[in-house]
């Protein structure tokens, strides 16, 4: 398995997906890194798509079980303020700004199982490999993701309504 | 028969043939409020899809490439020792509960807390994730045979490609997605077999869905599905001679015409 090939076609794809889970970029390059140093340390092996799915997979598992660390993570947060982001770069427009907040708010609102399907989604997974890496049956998959657009877009709408 | 719910609705919507029957499709073609509740559903997609295209952020893809062949480096002689993963085979689950590893990871970044003078927060994901303390990856369940994309070519092609498929039927799907650079790429159903020189590919499928990746930057470009020409890229732009659901989607989604098969 070609390094350079797999890190081209497969980092930024899960890079947006973590980032998506988490809603901090520096968390998602880590956890995105993590699961390709996986990848190769254990020596993972098959077909583009298989590898794909198992990284997804891994990098989920690996959200996962830093939610389940939350609290620890809230208290180092107050103990330790971060300092803030790096700004902008100067021609993102005032718009977008605005789209992206919504956008994060959005998730924000979606139960963890409806933001993984949402996302999985949205970064190319069919059906039956979203059902595999969620743990919901396939016939499900279609009804859970059009409940989730639907709340995703709903809160779109109000944030838009509101502001 | 009733409309169709909103499963069915996005699972049409997204080609996904699995989740659709042929009653459900032969319905949409039937009902005009399952047509209209149908473009609600891409409407919706459009949304989500836009909003999630906003959340993305520039990424230092150079540094990160590099931060992790470094990591693999120093973790290949313990990688020697350790067994290699072959996608498809049935793996034994993780032995400890999930409890278990859940308060592993809690004495870890207790520990990493005392350790880090400023704790950020990076770092302490950082060594958290990094510890060998931290679970293994979930073991790697066998791919449904025939599934889409269980076999696929990518390759580079030169200034002019064209890519052909064959053995498709009726009705079946056929996803085509713009993608930068000159790699071609076709993705099928197991036991499809691939040919390529540097003008194109040659897919023999098994049956759809088909996934192709067809690049930007090469043109002219034709994509030919048993043996008709259904779109072509050139510098005035692409001209499609099958029409895909939405033109104006990413990724198109085509479906074989009837009659299309010899």
């Amino acid at each position: 398995m070609d390094f350079d090939q797999t890190f081209d076609e497969l980092y930024l794809p899960l890079v947006r997906y973590c980032h998506g889970l988490t809603g901090e970029r520096d968390v998602a390059e880590d956890i995105a890194q993590e699961a390709l140093v996986r990848l190769y340390t254990h020596r993972v092996e098959g077909p583009p798509p298989g590898v794909k799915a198992w990284l997804f997979r891994t990098a989920t598992h690996l959200i996962r079980d830093l939610h389940r660390v939350d609290q620890n993570r809230r208290r180092l947060l107050q103990e330790n303020p971060v300092q803030p982001a790096e700004s902008e770069t100067p021609d993102q427009s005032l718009e977008r700004e605005e789209t992206r907040a919504r956008a994060r708010k959005a998730l924000d609102t979606l139960q963890e199982r409806d933001r993984e399907i949402l996302l999985l989604r949205y970064s190319g997974f069919s059906y039956k490999e979203i059902a595999e890496a969620v743990g919901v049956a396939a016939t499900s998959v279609g009804t859970l993701l059009a409940r989730a657009e639907g709340r995703f877009a709903a809160v779109m709408a109000d944030v838009e309504a509101v502001s | 028969m009733r409309h169709l719910d909103e499963g069915t609705l996005v699972a049409l919507r997204d080609g996904d043939d699995n989740a659709t029957s042929a009653e459900a499709r032969a319905h949409m073609d039937a009902c005009a409020e399952c047509r209209d509740a149908l473009d609600s559903a891409r409407r919706t997609a459009e949304i989500v899809a836009n909003a999630l295209t906003a959340l993305q952020e520039p990424v230092d893809v150079g540094s990160a490439r590099e931060a992790v062949r470094s990591r693999i480096s120093a973790a290949a002689g313990e990688a020697a020792e350790s067994p290699s993963i072959a996608l498809g085979a049935r793996r034994a689950r993780w032995g400890a509960s999930a409890l278990a590893r859940a308060a592993g990871l809690i004495l870890v970044a207790a520990v990493g807390a005392s350790a880090l003078p400023g704790s950020p927060v990076r770092q302490w994901v950082t060594s958290v994730i990094s510890s060998g303390e931290a679970p293994s990856p979930v073991p790697v369940e066998a791919p449904e045979p025939g599934r889409v994309e269980d076999a696929g070519i990518r390759v580079a092609i030169a200034a002019a490609g064209r890519v052909r498929v064959v053995g498709l039927q009726p009705g079946d799907a056929v996803v085509v997605e713009w993608v930068p650079g000159s790699e071609v790429a076709v993705f099928a159903g197991s036991g499809s077999r691939f040919r390529s020189d540097a003008n194109g590919v040659l897919a023999t499928v098994t049956g759809g869905p088909v996934r192709i990746e067809l690049p930007v930057d090469v043109r002219p470009l034709a994509l030919e599905v048993e043996g008709r020409t259904w779109l072509t890229s050139r510098a005035s732009g692409v001209e499609f001679l099958v029409a895909p659901e939405d033109p104006a989607a990413a990724p198109l989604r085509f479906a074989v015409p009837e009659g299309e098969v010899p």
